[in-house]
């Protein structure tokens, strides 16, 4: 029977045919794991909290009066990558934390209009509403996964993964808009931190100089706070 | 052998990058032929007239996505952009609504592009801030139409900010420094 087969496909095809199964089948696993792989990989997840941890290590820290105290911090790199799952120089995206202490005996309300950010001295630029933060901050990695995972292996049978994974994507954004600082009323011996998020007009590395500003009122009278910050995505200046 | 791999490397190319957001305009009330100019802008957040159907982080987000245009690519037009409107003289104040949308689905995009459009269109108003006079009205859209790997990765992001860049070429157009 062999050797007739052999003679129908004009050469002799009986080798080759025992090993072709075997090298598709691991090449069928290997792309399923892949598939698998990347999907796995990645989940949605919501931003830590901003917390009061680090407020003496605070980049910049200011006494408003006897009894109220600001500090802010510029998140790095890695502490971006941390708390907020971003990385921010991809999203042309500051994001600061900064925690109000409030030592005196009456409550002091702030909110996200008493402060703005000064970038090279030049341009003055107000913090994202949290609805716009939610979405800057935004974390698409689940959906983007299950679609590549549909496109390597899995084809149309990704798209319930790719629905799923963008409903818990939708979640996580209405989550993260609830952890991102619209206002507060600081009560007296608490301190109040909060994440502020800038949305950048330029590219961070071209930010030299940055200063938050946060106005307040003390007594009836306004003032004006300037915090100098470090900007860690700046880069050095050719001399 | 070979028309296999070449109907593989086709289906990858059509499956793969097929994609845009596309937006357009129809104005309701007409610019006065001289342009007043103004040095400060206040977009506060728009205005929710789809009802629960819309995101509630959208009226914000799109209300940002226009403060950032601005800022960004015209960036010498305002002294000010601002999401807080102050009521002073010098003042142009943008009363935005959002009036559909539908956010498509990326699942459906991903299995072929024409399936699961999304769509979102804005009513906004140009009004001066200190006399409360409307100068410009007029709607805009930004819509998603997109397939395979493109498709699954756009959402009503990309539909803000098609939508958004037309309001920015009009309202930067009343900066007193564009």
């Amino acid at each position: 029977m062999a050797t007739r087969w052999s003679r129908i496909g004009g050469r002799s095809a009986g080798t080759a045919m025992t090993h072709r199964p075997t090298s598709r089948a691991a090449t069928a696993l290997v792309l399923v794991f892949a598939g698998f792989l990347a999907f796995a990989c990645s989940h949605a997840k919501p931003i830590v909290s901003a917390t009061t941890e680090g407020f003496a290590s605070a980049h910049a820290q200011k006494r408003v009066n006897d009894n109220l105290t600001i500090s802010a911090t510029v998140l790095s790199k890695d502490q971006a990558k941390k708390r907020l799952r971003i990385q921010p120089a991809q999203r042309s995206v500051l994001p600061i934390l900064f925690a109000v202490k409030n030592e005196g005996t009456r409550s002091y309300p702030i909110s996200l209009t008493h402060f703005s950010l000064n970038l090279n001295g030049r341009l003055r630029i107000g913090p994202a509403l949290p609805g716009r933060a939610a979405t800057l901050l935004r974390d698409t990695s689940e959906s983007d996964a299950a679609a590549l995972s549909g496109y390597l292996v899995f084809g149309v049978l990704a798209a319930p993964f790719i629905h799923s994974a963008e409903q818990r994507e939708d979640e996580t954004v209405l989550a993260t808009r609830d952890l991102v600082f619209r206002e507060a009323e600081v009560q007296p011996g608490q301190i109040q931190p909060g994440y502020l998020i800038f949305e950048s007009p330029v590219d961070l590395a071209d930010i030299h100089s940055l200063e938050l500003e946060v106005q307040t009122t003390t007594e009836g009278d306004d003032q004006v706070i300037l915090l100098p910050l470090l900007n860690p995505y700046t880069k050095a200046r050719k001399r | 052998m070979q028309s296999a791999s070449l109907a593989w490397l086709l289906a990858v190319v059509l499956t793969a990058t097929v994609g845009c957001a596309t937006a357009g305009v129809r104005v309701a009330h007409e610019a006065p032929d001289t342009l007043p100019k103004f040095e400060r802008v206040a977009i506060p957040p728009f205005e929710n007239r789809v009802g629960d159907a819309l995101p509630s982080t959208a009226p914000e987000n799109v209300a940002g996505a226009l403060i950032a245009g601005l800022q960004r690519e015209r960036a010498t037009a305002f002294r000010e952009v601002s999401s807080r409107a102050s009521g002073q003289p010098g003042e142009l104040l943008v009363r935005g609504a959002i009036i559909k949308y539908n956010p498509g689905s990326k699942a459906l995009r991903f299995i072929l592009i024409g399936l699961g459009a999304g769509r979102l269109e804005l009513d906004v108003r140009l009004v001066d801030s200190a006399t409360d006079q409307t100068i410009e009205q007029f709607s805009t859209s930004g819509s998603v139409m997109a397939g395979g790997y493109a498709g699954a990765t756009m959402g009503i992001g990309d539909m803000i900010d098609a939508a958004v860049k037309k309001v920015a070429e009009r309202v930067a157009k009343y900066g007193s420094g564009g």
